[in-house]
């Protein structure tokens, strides 16, 4: 009944409120008329019912015709949105997969078919592109003016005051000083030679702790999160925590020169001065790996943060590469005649920049293994080389220090991008992440300078969050150990577990020689049991002996086959050799006499 | 006599000698006619089929019609039925049971097998389906049905609610009428639903009928196929169903080799089995195309015939009934002596007689001197061989002594083309002299023997074989058939002719061809032009693998420089609109040199000049650095002693260290086996080293395992890379290839891309990881009916959905769903 008032309803009036009492009182202009649009009838006042059509009853749904050349609709959409062809390029995972190389066409259209996602992933991942809205930073000199030749003091003075705040000087009194900053680039660590720790917030200069571990301190590392810290004393490794507190005292770690940390891998890598490499599991606190590189005193060390390979550079001028499970070197490069001076790989893991007695300076292609890129010569030898995110190079000499803008780019140019003197002899240099930072350790303190345009300005906040909260830090060592990658996975190639494990030439050459010494296997036969009087144990026994034969028989036959293989591989035919007929068919062979017909 | 002549009655004798003739035959015991069904067989009712059609129809038609026709009341139905005879046709007797049966069962499933084939497009659709939503999609559609309502039926009502009731039904007529609806609900509904009734009942009824007609116009036409078949007698037609069969066979035994070998097994031993029985029935004795062959070469050959004869004569032997000896040792004793000696005589007048023919190859015995033959004509051959070898490399040997001698060589050549010449124009005087019959057979042995010489000096030719084949061939055809020699000489001419003519024409035809498939081409490639230009601007090499995380090429120079660069721009920009003053003076730049390390100390020189005099003014006022200028003595001092630690530890030798440790890693160990025995050739005493024994010793006892195989870091003189991956990383990989795929690249670009929420947006994270098959809670999945085979296809609402779609709709359409209507 209520949907039958309803009907019965008059629509209301338009504009009752303000209409003329006669229609010819106010006439209105033609052009003012809006034309009336009436909606379409499914979205009039609907009053009826919705009724469920059964399945086997057909409904004359209207078909839509296309006609067979004209575009479609959902073509014009994709369009719309184009993605630039580097961007593409840039996030592209690589060749398809042939189709002639699936073999079931079920299969072969499975994987078209995924083709297709990983397209659309491509994509997705080139349009994320437009949330770096962050630039990089750059100095723009007057005329005829350079770069070089502005002083820090001038930098400070020209930029932002929170970026002015960041150009500092600590004067020290504990020896030459070794730093390192957190992977987020919020918090700085300091260790002197004579024994002096600190580890603080550089950026809010809030002390976490500072202390005298009484001890020489050769070096000093962050660990996975910046509440723990690993410290290379006279002997031993030891971890402290952020408010300084001695948690464990890795004894095995001896005597340890230099020491990296593998986010990824929660390895704690160390080298020291017997020439021992190894690498400690600070997750389960457990040594995964320990064996002497015989490369003498390792004092050079770097891991290349894409592979995590650790590159130890040595008095002979070769850089090694090193993988905890296996105890050869995986690459050995020469780069330089002379003994090296300092190496580093840049925070991508694309280029490895040497240094070394010789007065160079050399960039490499890590990942092809390739090089020299570029080399320097200096005037003097390199004592610490850095590479920041954005590829800014910075190298000292004593106490001299000069910043390249871009590494690859810094040979052609007379001039280097900045210059820096300092107080003394410069013991550390490394770049801040995600911060125009770069952070020098000499013997008599720490120097925090300008470079504008070395840091990556736009950060991942799931990756590195230099604003992290509390909880975001848990949550993230949560992850980070969850997605812990096992030590194994370390190889020069980081992708080789997606590879198929094919033998290499001295595993089947050591397999074909083992057919050589092969010896047949112990048959343990067993009779079944058989009642009383049905088989004697003369019996079983005999049978026992015949099928011992039997296999023995059959292995060495098939031993002998294989042999035979190889010697069939191996012959050559003699040279003395006249083969009676040509193997070659001449037009002439239907006259020669035909061959006799076996009887 | 006479009398008797007269008396003599032709017709009487005629139906004497009938009657004579047909004594024997004479059937006195008629067969029954009528008889009630007994158990017992009446041994006079077995009686023997005279006449096939007499016996299948006892009483035909025509007897009928005759006795009709001797009625004269029944003379006009015995004309109808005559008429009835010859214009209609009997009726087949109906097919066999279990055949009908057998055509009615392959009908129906025919028939089951197109209905069911219409599904298979939705078949495979769902299978290749990513992801599938349950239960299925019903249309929903919206029907405004509000004016259509009837009211409440209520068992009492108000007189106000019958006034209210007609007032609403006049109001919607009303309504109704205004809506553009002028006619009567009821009728309306009424009306549809007997159309509809009707409409589909007798839709309905022609189809079945029609679908009727259809099965039982193919159940005819298949039994009369079948009838028909049985009947035809033709050879060929039997020959060619065999092999069809045949080919049939091998199909299906291919089939199952792939998808079950033991069935395959079976099968092909059947097949074996089938094929040897064929073989043994002997029906194959002289019809094959061997035989065929033989017999036509048999004419001129000898050893053929022989071996024909043989043929025939083992068949025969087979086939041959076999006789007890002991009935007739005695009677056939004396015309097996006469045998014998007639078979001797046959033996020597035609030994290619294939009756005869056996007795003398048994005889013969002769297969062990048929071996001895074939030794030594294997060391004939062998030492021939030799021979030539040696005049070759002698040959070989003349060519580098001198001009002269290579002049004489061409001599010999031209020598030998002339006797080639010679022998020709022999070959055909031959052809001629054999015309002439026996007086020339002197001539032809000389002609022979010539040809002989002429064969000796150039044997290293190859014409000179068949050459005295040819003329051995003459020789050996006791001349007897001489005319046949032509007449072979004649057929080969005309075979070549034909030959050739059928080539030219051949070719004409190609030539045909290819002018057109040319012209199709010049238009196909005006097509085309675009899409090879596009092509040629996508020239580049093939991308390597990639990773997938940081994939980034070398040179992040460019982009930064361009970052910077668009920076410096706008900043310039800016500065420009600021104050549009002069132009700054350019500053020449000179290209710096390519550092040489015998310079090092100019560049040091550079280096300070390039520190400009206002730089270090500003150095030294600067307030928070140390001044430069002190430190310059401390500098030199420095690099002083810099240098001569760097001289001290310069030396040649990393190089040649790093190179020898190189080699010596990456040789490759145990790589050969000695397969002397143990001591052999390694002597000691003076003058011996190992090196040269080493040297000395046969390669062809020291076996090597394995080919050389490139290493990555071959012709990297500074680098060293460690091949054999380490064991632990080996057990997390794959060892082998899995199915689908064919190759180790192929299933290593299957998951070269991570899908992971790190690697890629959330987005693609989502779509990678869909389910296969989504379902609404607490809804029933009912199964799919008729309606899916006809629905359209669902609207795609993502782009990957969509890409797919399209992907699937550029293949053959077999798996794609067609909207047929059926």
């Amino acid at each position: 009944m209520l949907e039958d008032e309803n009907l019965d309803k008059k629509p209301p009036r338009r504009g009752a409120k303000s209409a003329p009492s006669r229609y010819f009182h106010s006439p209105v202009p033609e052009e003012e008329v809006k034309p009336i649009k009436l909606k379409g009838v499914s979205q009039q006042n609907f009053s009826g019912e919705i009724i469920k059509v059964e399945q086997d009853k057909q409904i004359g749904f209207k078909k839509t015709f296309y006609r067979k050349g004209a575009p479609k609709k959902h073509i014009k959409t994709e369009t719309n949105s184009k993605i630039p062809k580097n961007l593409l390029k840039k996030y592209d995972k690589g060749e398809k997969v042939r189709s002639k190389g699936v073999k079931t066409k079920f299969f072969k259209e499975k994987q078209e078919r995924k083709e297709v996602y990983l397209q659309y992933a491509t994509e997705q991942a080139a349009r994320t592109e437009i949330l770096l809205t962050e630039q990089q930073g750059f100095i723009e000199p007057d005329e005829e003016e350079i770069t070089a030749q502005y002083r820090q003091v001038e930098i400070a003075k020209n930029v932002d005051i929170l970026s002015a705040s960041k150009h500092f000087k600590l004067n020290l009194d504990f020896g030459p000083y070794s730093l390192r900053y957190t992977k987020n680039g919020r918090h700085l660590l300091l260790g002197g030679r004579r024994g002096h720790v600190a580890a603080f917030d550089w950026i809010t200069k809030k002390l976490l702790c500072e202390m005298n571990v009484m001890e020489e301190v050769a070096d000093v590392s962050w660990l996975h999160v910046h509440t723990m810290f690993a410290c290379a004393q006279k002997d031993w490794v030891y971890i402290y925590d952020s408010q300084g507190t001695e948690l464990h005292c890795v004894k095995r770690l001896y005597r340890v020169n230099c020491m990296e940390f593998l986010p990824y891998h929660f390895l704690l890598a160390t080298g020291n001065k017997d020439g021992y490499a190894s690498w400690l599991d600070v997750s389960i606190g457990e040594l995964v790996s320990n064996f002497n590189t015989k490369l003498g005193d390792i004092r050079l060390m770097h891991q290349n943060p894409g592979n995590g390979v650790l590159c130890i550079g040595g008095s002979k001028g070769v850089v090694s590469m090193w993988s905890p499970k296996v105890r050869e070197p995986l690459a050995k490069m020469l780069c330089h005649s002379t003994p090296m001076s300092a190496l580093t790989v840049d925070p991508k893991g694309q280029y490895m920049v040497t240094a070394g007695q010789d007065r160079k300076v050399k960039v490499w292609d890590i990942r092809a293994l390739k090089g020299p890129l570029v080399s320097y010569g200096l005037r003097l030898p390199a004592n610490q080389v850095v590479v920041s995110q954005r590829g800014t190079l910075a190298y000292s000499q004593g106490t001299y220090c000069e910043i390249q803008s871009n590494l690859l780019l810094g040979e052609k140019a007379e001039t280097p991008y900045l210059r820096q003197m300092c107080d003394s002899f410069v013991h550390g240099m490394r770049f801040c992440p995600y911060e125009d930072i770069l952070g020098i350790a000499t013997a008599k303190g720490f120097q925090s300078l300008l470079v504008p345009g070395s840091g990556e300005p736009n950060f991942d906040a799931l990756e590195d969050n230099p604003y992290q909260t509390k909880s975001q830090r848990r949550e993230h060592e949560v992850h980070a150990l969850l997605e812990k990658i096992p030590p194994e996975l370390i190889t020069l190639d980081p992708n080789e577990i997606s590879a198929v494990d094919v033998p290499t030439l001295q595993e089947k050459v050591d397999a074909k020689r083992s057919l050589f010494h092969l010896k047949p296997p112990k048959i343990d036969f067993k009779s079944r049991h058989k009642m009383k009087g049905r088989g004697g144990s003369a019996k079983a026994s005999r049978n026992k002996q015949i099928v011992k034969d039997l296999k023995r028989k059959e292995f060495i036959a098939d031993i002998k086959k294989s042999k035979q293989s190889i010697f069939k591989q191996n012959s050559k035919k003699a040279s003395d050799f006249i083969p009676l007929d040509s193997s070659v068919p001449s037009v002439l062979d239907r006259f020669k006499p035909k061959s006799t017909k076996k009887k | 006599m006479s009398d008797e002549e007269e008396q003599f009655n032709p017709k009487a004798h005629k139906k004497l000698l009938q009657g004579i003739s047909s004594l024997g035959k004479a059937q006195h015991i008629r067969k029954t006619t009528r008889n009630e069904p007994i158990r017992q067989q009446d041994e006079f009712q077995l009686v023997k089929p005279g006449d096939e059609l007499a016996t299948r129809y006892p009483v035909g038609l025509h007897d009928i019609v005759k006795v009709l026709q001797t009625t004269k009341k029944h003379v006009e139905a015995g004309k109808q039925l005559k008429v009835v005879q010859s214009s209609k046709k009997v009726l087949d007797k109906p097919l066999e049971i279990p055949q009908a049966n057998r055509l009615k069962r392959g009908l129906g499933y025919d028939k089951t097998k197109k209905n069911l084939g219409r599904w298979d497009a939705v078949v495979s659709q769902n299978r290749n389906a990513e992801t599938q939503v349950f239960p299925l999609r019903s249309e929903t559609i919206y029907v405004d049905t509000s004016l259509y309502r009837k009211p409440l039926e209520r068992s009492l009502k108000s007189e106000l609610a019958i006034e209210l009731e007609a007032e609403q039904a006049r109001l919607k007529a009303a309504k109704r009428e205004l809506a553009g609806d002028t006619e009567n609900v009821e009728e309306l509904a009424k009306r549809e639903a007997e159309l509809l009734k009707k409409k589909l009942t007798r839709d309905e009824l022609f189809a079945r009928r029609k679908e009727l007609a259809y099965l039982k116009m193919r159940e005819s036409q298949k039994s009369l196929k079948a009838r028909k078949q049985n009947k035809i007698k033709s050879k060929k037609y039997h020959k060619l169903l065999k092999k069809q069969k045949m080919q049939e066979q091998i199909k299906q035994f291919e089939i199952l080799q792939k998808t079950n070998p033991e069935a395959a097994l079976e099968k092909l031993n059947e097949l074996e089995k089938n094929r040897v029985l064929e073989r043994a029935s002997l029906r194959h004795k002289n019809t094959g195309t061997w035989a065929k062959n033989l017999q036509i070469r048999a004419k001129y050959d000898k050893d053929v015939r022989k071996d024909l004869s043989e043929q025939l004569q083992i068949s025969r032997q087979l086939t041959q009934k076999k006789i007890d000896s002991d009935d007739d040792t005695d009677d056939d004793n004396a015309t097996k002596a006469s045998h014998i000696s007639t078979e001797k005589e046959l033996n020597e007048s035609d030994p290619f007689n294939p009756w005869t023919r056996l007795e003398s190859i048994q005889k013969d015995g002769g297969t062990n001197e048929v071996e001895g033959e074939n030794w030594r004509k294997y060391w004939l051959d062998r030492n021939e061989n030799e021979k030539m070898l040696d005049e070759y490399k002698k040959l070989l040997v003349e060519e580098d002594m001198s001009d002269d001698e290579q002049k004489k060589i061409k001599e010999t050549t031209e020598n030998d083309e002339k006797l080639l010449n010679e022998v020709d124009s022999r070959k055909k005087a031959t052809k001629q002299k054999v015309k002439k019959a026996n007086k020339m057979s002197k001539k032809v042995v000389k002609a022979n023997n010539r040809t002989a010489v002429v064969e000796e000096e150039i044997k290293s030719s190859g014409a000179g074989e068949w050459l005295v084949e040819e003329t051995n061939i003459c020789n050996s055809e006791n001349i007897s058939n001489d005319t046949n020699i032509d007449d072979i000489f004649d057929k080969q001419e005309d075979k070549i002719k034909q030959k050739v003519t059928k080539k030219m024409r051949e070719l004409s035809k190609k030539a045909k061809l290819l002018k057109k498939t040319q012209l199709k081409d010049t238009k196909q490639k005006k097509r085309l032009k675009k899409d090879e230009l596009k092509n040629l601007k996508d020239l580049s090499f093939k991308k390597e693998l990639k990773r997938p995380i940081i994939d980034e090429e070398l040179g992040i120079e460019e982009k930064s420089k361009s970052n910077v660069e668009i920076n410096m721009d706008n900043f310039k920009k800016a500065l420009d609109s600021q104050a549009l003053q002069t132009e700054p003076p350019t500053i020449e730049i000179k290209p710096s040199t390519i550092i040489d390390p015998n310079k090092l100390t100019d560049v040091k020189l550079k280096q300070h000049i390039n520190n400009f005099i206002g730089l270090n003014e500003s150095i030294g006022a600067a307030d928070d650095d140390v001044d430069v200028s002190g430190d310059e003595d401390n500098d030199k001092v420095y690099l002083d002693q810099q240098m001569t630690i760097s001289q001290a530890f310069e030396d040649d030798d990393i190089i040649a260290d790093f190179t020898r440790d190189k080699a010596k890693d990456s040789e490759v160990k145990d790589a050969e086996i000695d397969l002397f025995m143990p001591g052999w050739g390694s002597w000691a005493g003076a003058g011996i080293s190992a090196e040269r024994q080493a040297a000395i010793k046969n390669k062809r006892l020291v076996l090597k395992l394995a080919k050389k195989e490139k290493r990555r870091d071959d012709n990297k003189g500074g680098l060293y890379i460690n091949e054999t991956a380490s064991k632990q990383l080996r057990s997390h990989l794959v060892s082998e290839v899995p199915f689908p795929f064919t190759s180790v690249a192929d299933y290593e670009g299957s998951i070269r891309a991570t899908i992971g929420r790190n690697c890629v947006p959330e987005t693609a994270f989502r779509m990678l990881t869909r389910p296969a098959i989504i379902t609404h809670k607490g809804q029933v999945i009912e199964p799919m009916d008729q309606s899916e085979i006809t629905k359209p296809q669902r609207r795609l609402r993502h782009v990957v959905d969509r890409r797919i779609a399209r992907m699937n709709e550029n293949r053959p359409a077999k798996i794609v769903k067609t909207k047929k209507k059926y």
